[in-house]
């Protein structure tokens, strides 16, 4: 009996492959990290990228000094508070674009003029509008993620199948009831990918508009340690954006492979 | 004219009243019904001409080619399009709109039913719909799926479903509301042979059980062969119509190879030959 080569080869990759999905993708993160390392040992300047350890010890020292915890805070409600007003305006909007060709014959072409408006370039205009305080933020974070939320729900709502809609039709279904039980739940799927989105977006965005003007806050955080040449503690606030942002990713997620389970899964296996 | 419920099961399958409706009062009457899509230069007219009749609990299949607008047909039956001319007439009076009392069953049975739902709960939808009082559904849930063979996957989603139960699942759905017409658009012809035998036999057995009037739309000669009471063939479009109704009384089941069947289907492939040159 012997033992052809590739299938040697392929064997201790498969095992690899076969492990739990956190631990791949914790694996993944170590991997990365201990290159890193490496990285700062052999070549890099550490004046240019800080080791992950002595990004480490400054995450522990600006955690016990509470910059941390009021950064964070600062941010994370700025961010939620942004991205509920953009998430639930941007689907009544969409909704309506998508099921009214009225509105949509009106609203539509505006709308895809002002997508243009990065939230970055209504930095200004907010400051002029809302001043230097929690406002101007909410703002610009809504308005970061309202447009991507707003585009993706008229696209899911657009996407049911008219077979669907005209199945429930001849059940002598309303037009009420059409919508609320076949054209919402069919659009699910899309609103929720607008959401992942627009989360991303409200990360991206949090920071400039920190930057420019805000006390406390991750972006602030980053201004200062700018400011004093600190460049550890540059990499510790990008770091813990990183990190905020795939952990709220990873809880829409889980919203939409869990409790919404049933109105995403279908889709892959149809 | 009374529906023979046979209960003997041994000797024969079930046999409804074979081919010959009332058609002096039929159910469904489509008289003369033209439909042009578009207007002007990109004028495309579609149906010319077309009538078609179907009797109180008769099954009558709609067969023509491709593309000879079987389905606008049907959508005007179903009250989903209304026609440029002519009119559709159901129980006498004229299709508004689409009607519980008209149920379609689509090809695409997975796009049709609920997939966030299950079995039940997709029946619960339409029982919903129809405002029927909570304490009588499960009864009308559990016949319904009875009837279909799918009382064992009640709890399960459509994505565990095999295409054939969720065309059977589409066809509990409209049997929940207790319609007097059934139109099935080709519910079968995303199915493999084996499976589409299978749901022709399980139409039969079910169509025999509820007496429902039934307008089968199909491109498959054999299969209406083994269905219908009557065949209404169309010739292809533009301008289409029903070139001719052909009755069939042979008792059911039927086997394709038999004589007389095989020499129909001739006839019905010359039809439809002929009518191809005819353009």
């Amino acid at each position: 009996m012997s033992k052809h080569p590739s299938k040697f080869v392929s064997s201790w990759t498969d095992h690899i492959l076969r492990l739990p999905q956190p631990i791949l993708t914790t694996l993944s993160f170590v991997l990365f990290i201990l290159l890193w390392w490496a990285g700062t040992v052999l070549f890099l300047d550490s004046d240019m990228i800080p080791s992950p350890d002595a990004v480490a010890f400054r995450a522990i020292d600006m955690f016990r000094r509470h910059d941390l915890t009021t950064g964070i805070e600062a941010s994370m409600i700025r961010v939620i508070v942004g991205l509920v007003l953009g998430t639930v305006l941007g689907i009544a909007l969409g909704l309506l674009i998508g099921r009214s060709r009225l509105i949509a014959t009106f609203v539509d072409p505006v709308f895809q003029l002002l997508r243009n408006l990065s939230p970055t370039a209504m930095i200004p205009v907010a400051l002029v509008w809302f001043g230097i305080g929690e406002s101007s933020k909410y703002f610009l974070i809504f308005w970061g993620t309202f447009f991507i939320v707003a585009v993706n729900t008229t696209a899911g709502t657009r996407s049911t199948p008219q077979t669907r809609i005209r199945a429930a039709q001849c059940l002598g279904a309303s037009e009420a009831r059409i919508f609320i039980s076949i054209i919402l739940p069919s659009a699910l799927p899309y609103i929720i990918a607008g959401i992942r989105l627009g989360v991303a977006s409200a990360f991206m965005t949090i920071i400039p508009a920190e930057l420019l003007a805000a006390q406390e806050g991750l972006g602030a955080l980053l201004q200062q340690a700018s400011l004093n040449g600190q460049i550890d503690r540059m990499f510790v606030v990008l770091v813990l954006i990183a990190v905020l942002g795939y952990g709220t990713d990873r809880a829409v997620r889980y919203l939409s492979e869990n409790t919404f389970r049933r109105y995403t899964a279908y889709l892959s296996e149809m | 004219m009374g529906i023979d419920r046979t209960t003997d099961h041994t000797a024969t399958a079930p046999q409804p009243g074979a081919g010959t409706p009332a058609l002096d009062s039929p159910l469904l009457d489509v008289q003369n019904v033209e439909m042009v899509f578009g207007s002007g230069k990109h004028a495309y007219k579609v149906l010319e001409d077309c009538s078609l009749q179907v009797g109180r609990g008769e099954f009558v299949c709609l067969l023509g080619p491709s593309g000879c607008g079987k389905s606008t047909l049907m959508n005007i039956v179903a009250g989903f399009e209304r026609p440029t001319a002519g009119v559709a007439l159901f129980e006498g009076q004229p299709i508004e709109g689409p009607s519980p009392r008209r149920v379609v069953c689509f090809q695409d049975a997975m796009q049709a039913i609920l997939p966030w739902e299950t079995c039940r709960n997709n029946l619960n939808f339409a029982l919903s719909v129809r405002r029927v009082p909570r304490h009588e559904r499960e009864a009308i849930i559990s016949r319904c799926l009875e009837i279909t063979g799918l009382a064992a996957h009640g709890d399960k989603y459509p994505t565990e479903l095999s295409g054939g139960m969720r065309q059977r699942l589409q066809i509990s759905r409209a049997l929940a509301v207790n319609p007097e017409t059934m139109l099935m658009d080709e519910p079968f012809g995303a199915l493999d042979a084996m499976t589409r035998t299978q749901m022709q036999q399980e139409l039969l057995r079910v169509w025999a059980e509820t007496q429902k009037s039934i307008l089968f739309i199909t491109h498959d000669i054999d299969e209406s062969l083994i269905l219908a009471d009557r065949i209404c063939v169309m010739n292809v479009g533009p301008s289409s119509r029903v070139i001719e109704s052909i009755t069939i009384d042979q008792p059911r089941p039927r086997e394709i190879y038999d004589s007389k069947l095989s020499s129909l289907g001739r006839k019905i492939k010359a039809l439809l030959g002929r009518s191809d040159d005819s353009h």
